[in-house]
C-alpha cells in the first residue's frame, strides 16, 4: 500500500506489482486521445488503477487524430465504449510556433491563434457532449521553463508564458459549461517535479513521447486520482494517532507543558501538521482519534494548550483507552457507519501500524516518517481523499455527525422506536432534481455502496440529461429533525417506457446516515404514486447484488413487491399498482412531495 | 553484468532468459517495438543507473549492441569515479 516516504517507482517495480496485486477487479475501459506519443504510460496506469480496484483496458487514439475520433460519432474511440477518456493534447504539437517561434509572432497573429485553440477545444468539448458521457480528463497546458524572451518575458502579459497561462485560464472558463470535463493540471505536475526531471528530451525528438521515466509513473497517478474521486474510490475517514503524530512527546509521561507543540522546530512541523489535518476536514473528511492515552491527560491538550489547532469539535469519534487499535477502528467504523475501505489511519508506531495492516487489510494503514518536517506536505499531496466535487454537505459533515451522536444518547431514553422517531419531529421532503441539487445527487451516486440497490454511478452530465428528458424522473430526498438536517440523502431515478404500461426503478439509494428511520418508504411510497398518477401500471424494481449492498437484498419483498426473475447477482421485481399498501410509518412530523 | 542484462530484457519481453543471445535483435524478436523499446530503455537505465545519449538508444537495436555499449558506460562511470 501507501507508503510514508515518496517511493520511487520504477519499471521493475510496478511491472511486479501489478502481477502480484490481487483482485477482485472492476474492468474499466480508458482511452486515451493525443496529440504526442504517451503508451509508456501504461504499466504505470494499471499500476495505479489496480490499486484502487479496476482492471484496465487501453484504446490509444492515433497519434494526432484527436479532432477526426472525437467529432466522429462512429470513430473507434466512440466505439471502444470508454469508461474515462484521458486527453493528452500538448500545445507545443498544436501550435508549434506558441512554443519555438514566439518572439517572431506578431500581436495580431497571437491572438488568432489565441482564438483558434478557444475554438478548437469548444468543438471538441461540444462533440463530446454529443457523443459519450464517459468523464473525460483534459491535461492543461505545460507552460515553458526557458521562456522565449528569457527575463524580459515575464515582465508582459502579451509574452509567452503569460500567453499561455491565459490559455489555462481559458480552459478552466470552458469546462465550466461542460460538467464530465475535468482538467489535469499537468502544469502544476511539471512545477511539482521540476520541469527537468519532467522531460525527457531523448523521447521527444526520437518519437514525440514528451515524458521522463520518473514523470509517467506521478502522471499515472495523478489520473488514478481522479478514477478514485470519479468511482466514488476516495477515502472518507481519516483516523489520528496522538503521541508522536499530532505533537511530539508522549501527553503521559512528558505532561502538557512539554509536549511538543508549538512555534520553535519541531513543534512547528506539528502545527503545520494539524494545519494540514483541518484543511481536510473543511474538505468533509472526518476525523477521528484511536490513541492508547489516559483520558484525562488527552483532555486538557485538546482543550486547552494554545498551540493546539485541531479541538475537540473537530472530531467525530474518538476512542481514546487501552483497548486494541483494531477493535477501536471496527467500533470507529461502525459508529460512524461506513466501510473499512473508506478508512485511513495514521500513526507512528511499527506495531500499530502492522497490527491493523494484518487484521483489518481494507484499512489504508500509514505509518508516519521520522521527519516530521515532511508529514504537513505528504498530507496535501496525498490525494486519498480527493474528491471532484464540493458541496453544502461537505462543509457540515462533522456537525451532523455530531448531531447523531447526540440522537443516540436520546434514544437510549425511549423503550419504544416509534415514539423514539416521533420524539425527533422529522420531516421528510421529496422534490424532482434541480441544477442545485445536482452535484450533491452525482456525489450521493457516486459514494453511496450499502443501501444502494442498483449501484449506478452518475456524472452530472449524466444526471441532467436523465433530469431533462421526458422519459426519466430524478427524484431527491431531504430529512431534518429537531437536532438538525440531514441534508439531501436520497435519490430515486425513475425510467419510463414509452407505450408501455411499466416504469422501471433504475436508481434507489439512501445515505447510511439515514438507515432505520423508514424515510426511504416515503421516497418508495411518492414514486408508486407518481406512476399511478400516469396511468402506468406496473413499477419494476431491480436488486443488484455487490460485496457491500446485502442491507437492502430484501428490500423490494419488504415492501410487497413480487419476484419476476432471478440470474447471476441480479433479481428483478414487479408492483403491480392496482395494490396500494400503506408502507409510510405514521411517526413523521412532516411529508412534503412534489408530484 | 550479462546476467542482470538477461533479467532486464526477458522480463521487458516477458520470454525465458535462455532465448536471449547474440542474435537476439529488433529483427529476431517479435514484440520488440518502438513502445518496448522506450520500456527496455527506461528498465536498463534503472537497472544499472546510468543515462543513455539519444544516439545509443536508436542504436541498441540488438541484444549485442547493448551489451556493448553498457559496456562503454560502465567504463566510462568507473573512470569518473
Amino acid at each position: 500500500m501507501e507508503n510514508f516516504d515518496n517511493k520511487i517507482y520504477t519499471l521493475d517495480y510496478v511491472l511486479s506489482a501489478s502481477a502480484k496485486m490481487n483482485g477482485p477487479f472492476k474492468p474499466l475501459k480508458i482511452a486515451v486521445v493525443r496529440n504526442i506519443t504517451l503508451e509508456s504510460i501504461e504499466p504505470y496506469l494499471t499500476y495505479f488503477i489496480q490499486s484502487i480496484g479496476f482492471k484496465p483496458t487501453y484504446y490509444f487514439s492515433l497519434y494526432d487524430d484527436a479532432i477526426q475520433q472525437i467529432h466522429d460519432s462512429n470513430s473507434p474511440l466512440y466505439q471502444f465504449k470508454p469508461d474515462i477518456i484521458i486527453m493528452a493534447i500538448k500545445l507545443e504539437s498544436l501550435c508549434p510556433d506558441l512554443f519555438n517561434n514566439f518572439c517572431a509572432l506578431s500581436d495580431k497573429k497571437r491572438e488568432q491563434t489565441q482564438m483558434f485553440i478557444q475554438q478548437y477545444f469548444e468543438q471538441l468539448f461540444s462533440s463530446l457532449k454529443k457523443n459519450t458521457s464517459a468523464p473525460v480528463l483534459l491535461n492543461n497546458f505545460e507552460t515553458p521553463t526557458a521562456p522565449s524572451f528569457g527575463i524580459y518575458d515575464s515582465q508582459s502579459l502579451n509574452h509567452q508564458q503569460y500567453t499561455i497561462k491565459k490559455l489555462n485560464i481559458l480552459l478552466v472558463e470552458l469546462i465550466q459549461t461542460h460538467s464530465h470535463i475535468y482538467l489535469v493540471d499537468v502544469d502544476l505536475l511539471q512545477h511539482r517535479i521540476g520541469s527537468q526531471h519532467y522531460y525527457d528530451l531523448r523521447y521527444w525528438y526520437i518519437g514525440k513521447a514528451p515524458y521522463s521515466k520518473l514523470a509517467y509513473p506521478l502522471l499515472a497517478k495523478e489520473y488514478s486520482k481522479y478514477c478514485r474521486a470519479l468511482f466514488g474510490k476516495n477515502k472518507k475517514c481519516l483516523i489520528l494517532d496522538l503521541d508522536n503524530t499530532l505533537w511530539g512527546g508522549i501527553i503521559g509521561e512528558d505532561g502538557i507543558n512539554k509536549i511538543q507543540l508549538g512555534h520553535a522546530y519541531p513543534g512547528s512541523a506539528f502545527v503545520d501538521f494539524q494545519k494540514a489535518i483541518l484543511t481536510l476536514y473543511y474538505r468533509g473528511v472526518i476525523l477521528a482519534i484511536c490513541s492508547k492515552n489516559n483520558l484525562t491527560d488527552v483532555m486538557p491538550v485538546l482543550n486547552e494548550h494554545p498551540d493546539m489547532v485541531l479541538r475537540l469539535k473537530h472530531f467525530s469519534v474518538m476512542k481514546i483507552n487501552w483497548n486494541n487499535k483494531v477493535d477501536n477502528i471496527r467500533e470507529i467504523a461502525q459508529e460512524i457507519n461506513i466501510g473499512l475501505d473508506s478508512l485511513v489511519f495514521i500513526d507512528d508506531s511499527d506495531f500499530e501500524i502492522n497490527f491493523v495492516k494484518e487484521l483489518l487489510p481494507e484499512v489504508t494503514s500509514i505509518k508516519l516518517s521520522k521527519d516530521p518536517a515532511q508529514y504537513a506536505y505528504f498530507l496535501m499531496n496525498f490525494g486519498l481523499f480527493d474528491t471532484l466535487l464540493y458541496s453544502e454537505e461537505d462543509k457540515n459533515r462533522t456537525i451532523m455527525y455530531r448531531a447523531e451522536a447526540s440522537r443516540n444518547q436520546l434514544k437510549s431514553s425511549f423503550d419504544n422506536i416509534e415514539n423514539y422517531y416521533r420524539s425527533l419531529s422529522i420531516q421528510v421532503e421529496i422534490k424532482r432534481a434541480d441544477e442545485y441539487s445536482l452535484s450533491r445527487i452525482s456525489q450521493l451516486t457516486q459514494r453511496s455502496n450499502q443501501f444502494n440497490l442498483t449501484t449506478q454511478r452518475y456524472t452530472e452530465s449524466q444526471l441532467k440529461e436523465k433530469m431533462h428528458s421526458l422519459q426519466s424522473d430524478v427524484f431527491y430526498l431531504t430529512v431534518s429533525d429537531r437536532f438538525g438536517k440531514h441534508g439531501l440523502v436520497g435519490v430515486a431515478i425513475i425510467d419510463y417506457h414509452e407505450g408501455r404500461k411499466t416504469a422501471y426503478i433504475n436508481t434507489f439509494l439512501l445515505s447510511c446516515r439515514v438507515i432505520s428511520y423508514n424515510v426511504e418508504n416515503v421516497l418508495l411510497k411518492t414514486i408508486l404514486d407518481t406512476c399511478r398518477s400516469k396511468g402506468i401500471q406496473e413499477v419494476i424494481g431491480e436488486y443488484i447484488q455487490t460485496d457491500k449492498n446485502n442491507l437492502v437484498k430484501n428490500f423490494y419483498t419488504e415492501r410487497y413487491f413480487q419476484v419476476e426473475s432471478s440470474a447471476d447477482n441480479r433479481t428483478v421485481y414487479k408492483y403491480d399498482l392496482r395494490d396500494n399498501h400503506n408502507i409510510v410509518p405514521n411517526y413523521f412530523d412532516l411529508i412534503s412531495t412534489e408530484r | 553484468m550479462e546476467e542482470k542484462l538477461k533479467m532486464v530484457l526477458s522480463k521487458v519481453f516477458s520470454m525465458d532468459k535462455e532465448s536471449i543471445t547474440d542474435n537476439f535483435s529488433i529483427d529476431t524478436a517479435e514484440n520488440w517495438n518502438s513502445l518496448n523499446h522506450s520500456n527496455l530503455i527506461i528498465a536498463l537505465e534503472q537497472a544499472f543507473n546510468i543515462e543513455f545519449t539519444t544516439d545509443e538508444i536508436i542504436e541498441m537495436m540488438s541484444y549485442k549492441l547493448i551489451r556493448l555499449t553498457l559496456q562503454e558506460k560502465m567504463q566510462e562511470n568507473s573512470i569518473i569515479f
